[in-house]
């Protein structure tokens, strides 16, 4: 081990200036570091949120609702094609995760399996498992004369997944709306989403615009029961619903709704009468839909509905072609701005909640990572003074390696895009001790030898060469732990994983190889006869 | 300069004669670990137990009575409040707020409101109680993992007694830092965790020197006696062990001075680790080894006989 092969020494180099290249961005500012050309590397590390300052929101979908809805779907269209076939069916009801009924005709029991295995393909198969096969969303089982079409394990999960990718743009046009916050928006687990937003402090109104679902629906009214209570059954093909906040008493609408949110292109707060209301533009389909309804139904009242809640039910006075409308409602400015907002951004497919929150104030940040600086800074010269003081020369060799260590750290992290906290502050701290350890098992392996009988150069040679294992072994052990700190751990935690993970995969590089070029190229321009860790006359060379 | 050279060589302390004291002091200590768990328990930080945080800092004195006064009238059930970083700082942490994660929320937000203006909100977090029981449980399964991977690892590369050694020296190492957190009442939180795991790649590390020291012995000094072999090995490595322990505490120091508060639970466990891990070298993994039935002697590589020869026996 006492060659450096041309090979070694220009790959060595190599990786130090392109390490430098990389880390060099993050010693400039933000600014200067975005203006710099394309070609030139310009990626910083960002700074987690405990260092920026800012909200962490963690999300979780109500998917019960999206699961019922598509039951629904499901015995809609079972009770249908039943009927169509003229197959007797009875106790059609909901199960766990499915719908059931018999078929109480011995003859047609075969014939109903055949249709509720046609709604169920019909319903839905969604692309995954190993190969990407197109996996059955819901399942037929049938026991005696009793039928049950079922969700799959893969049904769930890709309702659940369909759920999450919807929401995640939603989400991001609700808090970011302009586009200029650097929101992170991630998907974690089946159903969770989390939501960062660097500088922002309070979250109120986060929470505000991500508590709804904003689905809007237009349904028209019953006819003659005009002023329900709360106590009236509504007759078959109608719904209840209640007044929203400000709109007394009740109403009776159509099941179905006439046109939904999902045709909206436009939504905006203005004026009327003083009064702040709701201006909004259909697509074309939703305008031609919305030109028919208003033509055939002039006198009657058409109900505005938003998540469930009737927001206002003008009569219809004349027909309305433009794609155009307004709505009209008790709302004051800000909660007119904030609906028009929802309306553009459109409706979530499941109700979100926030199931953990996390908010780090700027000046707590800023104090963090001066504080963090400071320590990991000191902390350096001290092993410095360390190194130097035990080793000398050698000491200094170490440092070197250890400069390039955290270079090396910086650059992969820059690389990576990865985020630095303030536990991974302590992480890289750590990794000095850690990186050290390399070159004094070396060191103290050459002073072994030397006190053995060794000469110098062999004494260096096997230095190295016995301690590898001892270093290979922690090493890989320590970046086990980083790795299993990255998986399973959250936020700040995996943070610390990634820096411990790399600073060790890097120091394994400094110290082996930088140190050793070091050492080598000391050796053949002295051909010293004493090692600057030993005291003259303990070799017997 | 390089002092080192001046540091003793070739001591020869008895380290496996001493090993029923320090067997002794291993077993007074678990007992006090036990008894610190299960009678003062982990003071579960909100990441594992669920609640709310806020920490705000004011211009003037916080009268924390006062605070006290008005927080409480907000029926949120067990409520702390105490200063941090001096008089003008305070953090109000409530356990177990009725209701869901929506009522945690809405419970900030009264609190923020029922202080007052004049505050500075430096810190508000809240856990819902779903998440902090995944939480804890990926904090334990993470800690599970490590131990069970790196203990294959170090039975893959040595021999399944080692693996073992070192898998109860890391556990024994983990356990103590666990007492330092129920003695002391230091917040064990998710950055308790990552000091735990942390901690365990140190002890780990530690045991690895000198079994891969010992491995090579044992190849070299066919006739030794085992206890012999344990005690040369680890003497050989005990100066390797000082400077890489000095070098480590030397570099987390500051940050137990200057690192701020969220950094000194961290710091500390780290700190107690280098001197557990060290010990636990020794007289856990070490010793163990000693008990352990049939440890094969390696067969002695081409490579080492040259310098198994040319060596004087210590």
């Amino acid at each position: 081990m006492i060659n450096v092969t041309r090979f070694q020494l220009w790959s060595a180099l190599l990786v130090c200036v392109f390490a430098l290249l990389f880390a060099g961005p993050n010693a400039l500012s933000e600014r200067t570091a975005k203006s710099l050309p394309s070609w030139v590397p310009h990626q910083q590390f960002s700074l987690g949120l405990d260092l920026q300052g800012g909200a962490y929101l963690l999300l979780e979908a109500e998917m019960k609702e999206v699961v019922t809805d598509s039951l629904k779907n499901v015995r809609d269209q079972l009770r249908k094609s039943l009927r169509d076939q003229r197959v007797r069916y009875e106790e059609m009801r909901y199960v766990a995760r499915g719908v059931a009924f018999r078929a109480p005709d011995a003859a047609q029991v075969d014939k109903a399996r055949e249709i509720a295995e046609r709604v169920a393909r019909d319903a839905g198969s969604g692309s995954g498992g190993v190969f990407g096969a197109r996996q059955q969303l819901y399942e037929v089982r049938v026991e005696g004369n009793a039928i049950t079409v079922r969700l799959t394990n893969a049904g769930i999960a890709s309702l659940n997944e369909r759920v999450i990718d919807q929401a995640m743009e939603i989400l991001r046009k609700r808090i970011d709306p302009e586009g200029t916050r650097e929101v992170t928006i991630q998907r974690q687990g089946d159903t969770r989403v989390i939501v960062e937003v660097p500088g922002v402090s309070d979250t109120a109104e986060i929470r505000e615009r991500i508590g709804t679902t904003a689905k809007m629906t237009f349904h028209l009214v019953h006819p003659s029961i005009l002023a329900p209570t709360k106590d009236t059954l509504p007759p078959p093909g109608y719904k209840l619903l209640k007044g929203a906040k400000g709109e007394e008493g009740y109403y009776l609408v159509v099941d179905e709704p006439e046109l939904d949110g999902t045709h909206l292109t436009d939504a905006q707060q203005q004026f009327q009468d003083g009064l702040p209301i709701i201006t909004f533009r259909f697509d074309t389909t939703g305008a031609r839909i919305f030109c028919k309804i208003t033509q055939e139904n002039i006198k009657k009242p058409f109900a505005i509905v938003l998540d469930n809640e009737v927001i206002s039910a003008p009569v219809i006075q004349s027909a309305i072609c433009g794609g155009s409308g307004i709505i009209q409602g008790r709302f004051t400015v800000e909660s007119a701005t904030r609906l028009a907002l929802l309306l553009r951004a459109g409706a979530l497919p499941a109700k979100f909640n926030v199931v953990e929150e996390r908010t780090v104030g700027a000046t707590l940040g800023a104090d963090a990572i001066e504080a963090g600086i400071w320590a990991s800074m000191l902390g350096v010269a001290l092993v410095a003074v360390y190194m130097i003081g035990a080793y000398g020369l050698f000491g200094f060799f170490a440092i070197v390696a250890l400069t390039f260590n955290l270079i090396i750290l910086a650059a992969i992290m820059s690389l990576l895009g990865a985020t630095l906290t303030l536990p991974g502050i302590a992480g890289i701290v750590l990794s000095l001790g850690m990186s050290v350890d390399a070159n004094v098992l070396i060191y103290e392996r050459m002073r072994e030898e030397i006190r053995a009988g060794r000469t110098t150069l062999s004494a260096i040679d096997a230095g190295f060469r016995r301690a590898f294992t001892a270093i290979s072994d922690s090493n890989i052990t320590s970046i086990i732990a980083g790795l299993l700190l990255y998986l399973f751990g959250s936020g700040p935690v995996k943070g610390f994983g990634v820096t411990l993970a790399i600073g060790v995969g890097a120091s394994f590089f400094t110290a082996i190889m930088l140190t050793r070029i070091q050492v080598v190229y000391w050796w053949r321009l002295l051909r010293p006869k004493y090692l600057p860790i030993m005291r003259r006359g303990a070799a017997t060379a | 300069m390089a002092l080192a050279k001046y540091f003793p060589h070739a001591t020869k302390i008895d380290f496996v004669g001493a090993r029923y004291f320090a067997f002794s002091l291993t077993l007074l200590l678990f007992i006090g670990v036990i008894a610190s768990l299960s009678v003062r328990g982990l003071n579960l930080g909100i990441d594992f137990e669920g609640g709310l945080l806020i920490e705000a800092a004011s211009k003037q004195k916080i009268d924390i009575a006062d605070v006290r006064k008005k927080v409480g009238a907000l029926n949120l059930g067990d409520v702390q409040v105490q200063h941090v970083g001096g008089e003008s700082g305070i953090m109000i942490r409530a356990e177990r707020p009725p209701g869901d994660e929506s009522a945690q929320a809405k419970a900030i937000d009264a609190i923020k409101k029922a202080l007052g203006p004049g505050f500075e909100f430096r810190r508000q977090e809240f856990v819902g109680p779903k998440v902090s029981e995944g939480l804890f449980r990926d904090g334990m399964i993470a800690t599970g993992v490590a131990l069970l991977l790196i203990a294959i690892y170090v039975w893959v590369r040595f021999e399944w007694q080692f693996g073992v050694a070192g898998l109860v020296a890391t556990a024994h190492d983990v356990t103590m830092a666990l007492g330092v957190y129920s003695a002391t009442g230091l917040e064990f939180d998710l950055t308790a965790i990552a000091a735990l795991l942390t901690l365990a790649g140190y002890s780990i590390n530690e045991t690895i020197v000198i079994f891969d020291r010992l491995r090579e012995n044992m190849r070299r000094y066919k006739k030794t006696s085992f206890k012999e072999l344990i005690n040369i090995s680890v003497n050989q490595n005990l100066f390797r062990t000082m400077m890489t322990g000095g070098a480590t505490l030397v570099a987390v120091l500051p940050m137990l001075i200057f690192g701020g508060e969220s950094l000194f639970a961290f710091t500390l466990a780290i700190v107690f680790g280098i001197v557990t891990g060290t010990y636990s070298a020794i007289y856990v993994s070490s010793s163990l080894l000693i008990y352990m039935p049939h440890i094969r002697r390696w067969r002695e590589e081409k490579d080492d006989k040259g310098a198994a020869t040319a060596k004087a026996r210590a």
